[in-house]
């Protein structure tokens, strides 16, 4: 597991965090520490078990396996009313039973702090969020930003070690995010309090966080400054998530060398495998003449983004989309470069260009070739091959296009879609049925994190004898 | 829908039900047999006053018993699974289901002193009981009838406390015990309201339960028996407006406990 800067002042450990509901892994193997002060952001769709995380921490969930270690002792055996920690809740959670002075006092009368003290605390800590002279009102009288900022004094009233925030502004509208997110910020610099922050909004992630965490599927994807992450994405699924970028299968035949939309790029990494992923950020691709440009593409569309003009250029059969101060007119043929620190080389999630199968075969004859699939016994049929017998031990080689997508009534197979990422010319899904993982290029965009029903188009897949190669 | 007619059945049925039999009660209440105006029937009140003391009294416990025994049962039924909660609700209502005056007189036999409670403890060489035909039975038999009406309004506000409310006073540093008595029993004071209010008014008010188990009377068998046999419609609308007001007393001090009428359950 990636680790980021010095292990000093570490505050939290998770080791090997796993975590299952109803047999579903939510978590698979979770390593992390924060260090003191760090505004840590958790990153990732839902169900990515960032939630989880963070409930583990609190003492709401109990890991199946692994160890929290807080300063270095493990808090596993601490109920959760005695963990140093507090948390500001997705819906708030507010007692409405209980003013907005009672709801902040809460947790210092619990700990029998005296009256007085007690005040002087609250007063400042609403002052702090904004909301002095709101002291008598009940909670059902607040806007939802205005309960918000009670939750976060709520639970930072009490100076906890680690402040947990889940998805504290998912329910505001934009304006308020964007003054919130600032407020936070603030209140993360003047309290001096490490704040461990869930969020699927990778701009408030970029914009608040020391660190930032992607998850995907209950695991780390990647952990780094968001100057990292944005700029150095270790894989497909994280350039993807991060923000709008250009990601595109390419092919490495030697180091800082790789090839793409049918051209070669110089750029700065080393080869680590032949075929590789890609990603351009869309303004990193510069526009010039077609005569001095890398590759020539044609302009399908610019729109104007207020800073910059967007546009989509189609190029070898695939789709570019550049932000530059400079239009180019739909309808132009353009050249365009990128300057080799540019092109970020990614190891692909899915190594292999071709889905693999080890099957026995059933039935040959003149007509037809039956095989058993390795997948709870189920069959396919395919073209006749005289070379084969009943009982063959054969490799299919599906291509990544021949595995459809379809209605759960006509599928055949279902599973769960691991990854979906854009890639100029397709969706590249990485999909996951019966613990094997399956490489689909469809042009059908799914949600990722959904269960899908699929079939294999078997025009598409060539047999060859034995086993592996 | 702005129309009012939808109401008028609904009107009609109050007017006739409820209305007019509270009016006549009242009417009944101060007149004497000639339809003339009086205050003489308030000197029932004064020949009945230990019917009321023991009525009020009997209530009184019974409630009490009922929250106690109430109040742990809800919390635990709101706290396990649907399925098991589920199968409470049916467990708590299924008594209900059978006749009440059955139910009465199958506590009578159980009670009574040839009965088979006495016919056990002989068995296993205990004295008898002398529970029967004392204020102790009545109450049993009343926390026996009501219990369920205690248990469900508590329930069901109980069910409503969203999880994250309670995860947030332990987040805050409650223990256990705190929490009850930080969030979820301020929580659930409506229910607990709707509870006694169910309860109270009912044993107050019971009759059958007393007579047959008791042997004695409470307001409710004094004011059957002014309407059977020697007819005495006056002392009975005396009685009963007396208990109405008693009644009316009581549920308007408790609601004042329930003041935040505003409070989301969210």
């Amino acid at each position: 597991m990636e680790k980021h800067g010095s292990e000093t002042d570490v505050l939290i450990r998770l080791e090997d965090l796993c975590k299952s509901f109803d047999n579903e892994k939510i978590l698979k193997s979770v390593n992390l520490y924060i260090r003191d002060k760090e505004f840590v952001t958790l990153l990732g769709p839902s169900g990515c078990g960032k939630t989880t995380i963070l409930r583990c921490i609190a003492g709401f969930e109990t890991p199946d396996s692994g160890d929290i270690l807080f300063e270095g002792k493990s808090v596993l055996d601490t109920p959760a009313h005695e963990r140093p920690v507090n948390t500001v809740f997705q819906r708030y959670a507010l007692f409405p039973h209980l003013n907005v002075y009672d709801n902040v006092a809460f947790g210092l009368r619990i700990k029998k702090v005296p009256e007085k003290e007690i005040r002087q605390k609250v007063r400042k800590m609403l002052a702090m969020v904004d909301l002095k002279g709101y002291e008598k009102r009940p909670i059902s009288k607040l806007s939802g930003g205005q309960q918000q900022r009670v939750a976060i004094a709520r639970a930072l009233v009490n100076m906890p070690r680690l402040l947990l925030l889940d998805e504290p502004l998912g329910a505001l509208d934009l304006k308020l995010r964007k003054d919130m997110q600032l407020e936070l910020k603030n209140l993360h610099r003047q309290s001096g309090i490490t704040f461990l922050y869930v969020t699927h909004d990778q701009e408030e992630a970029l914009t608040m966080s020391d660190i930032i965490v992607v998850m995907k599927s209950g695991t780390i994807q990647q952990i780094g400054t968001p100057q990292d992450i944005y700029n150095e994405p270790s894989n497909a699924f994280v350039a993807d998530f991060i923000g709008e970028s250009n990601i595109f299968d390419a092919s490495m035949k030697e180091d800082r060398r790789v090839t793409l939309c049918g051209a070669e790029f110089d750029c700065v990494d080393e080869k680590p495998a032949e075929l590789v992923d890609v990603v351009i950020r869309p303004e990193d691709v510069e526009i010039v003449p077609p005569s001095e440009g890398t590759v020539t593409g044609y302009v399908e569309a610019a729109l104007f983004k207020g800073v910059h003009y967007e546009m989509t250029v189609s190029c070898g059969g695939e789709q570019w989309i550049i932000h530059s101060t400079r239009q180019a007119a739909a309808g132009e043929t353009i050249g365009m470069r990128v300057a080799p620190e540019n092109i970020h080389v990614m190891k692909r999630m899915f190594p292999e260009s071709q889905n693999r199968l080890e099957a026995k075969v059933i039935s040959s004859d003149e007509e037809a070739l039956t095989v058993e699939l390795p997948l709870d016994g189920k069959s396919l049929t395919l073209r006749a091959d005289p070379s084969l017998r009943e009982g063959d031990a054969v490799t299919l080689l599906v291509p990544p296009r021949s595995v459809e997508l379809c209605d759960p009534e006509d599928g055949i197979f279902s599973g769960h879609l691991d990854s979906v990422v854009w890639k100029g010319s397709h969706y590249e899904m990485i999909l996951i049925s019966a613990s094997r993982r399956w490489l689909i290029k469809s042009s059908m965009d799914e949600q990722a994190g959904s269960e899908v029903s699929f079939r294999i188009q078997p025009d598409g897949v060539s047999v060859v004898k034995g086993e592996g190669q | 829908m702005k129309s009012k007619k939808p109401l008028i059945p609904y009107l009609v049925w109050m007017a006739a039900f409820v209305v007019i039999p509270m009016v006549m009660v009242v009417y009944y209440a101060f007149t004497d047999s000639s339809g003339a105006f009086t205050w003489q029937n308030f000197k029932y009140i004064g020949i009945n006053r230990q019917v009321y003391i023991d009525s009020f009294q009997v209530a009184f416990v019974s409630t009490a018993i009922c929250l106690l025994l109430a109040y742990p049962l809800a919390l635990m039924m709101s706290r396990m699974s649907p399925r098991a909660q589920r199968m409470m609700n049916i467990l708590i209502m299924l008594p209900m289901w059978m006749n009440f005056i059955l139910r009465i007189c199958a506590l009578e036999v159980i009670l009574r002193p040839s009965g088979v409670l006495n016919q056990l403890l002989s068995l296993l060489g205990l004295g008898g009981n002398t529970i029967y035909r004392t204020h102790t039975a009545v109450i049993i038999g009343i926390v026996y009838n009501y219990l369920p009406f205690m248990v469900l309004p508590i329930y069901t506000v109980m069910t409503k406390i969203s999880k994250s409310v309670i995860e947030a006073g332990q987040d805050l540093g409650c223990n256990g015990w705190r929490l009850l008595q930080k969030v979820i029993f301020p929580l659930s004071v409506p229910g607990v309201i709707s509870g006694i209010t169910m309860v109270f008014v009912p044993a107050a008010s019971s009759f059958v339960i007393s007579a047959r188990l008791g042997g004695f009377n409470l307001i409710g068998d004094t004011i059957e028996a002014y309407y059977k046999g020697e007819i005495d419609m006056h002392a009975g609308g005396m009685l009963s407006f007396v208990l109405m007001v008693v009644i009316v007393i009581s549920i308007a001090v408790m609601n004042h406990f329930d003041k935040d009428d505003d409070i989301v359950l969210v």
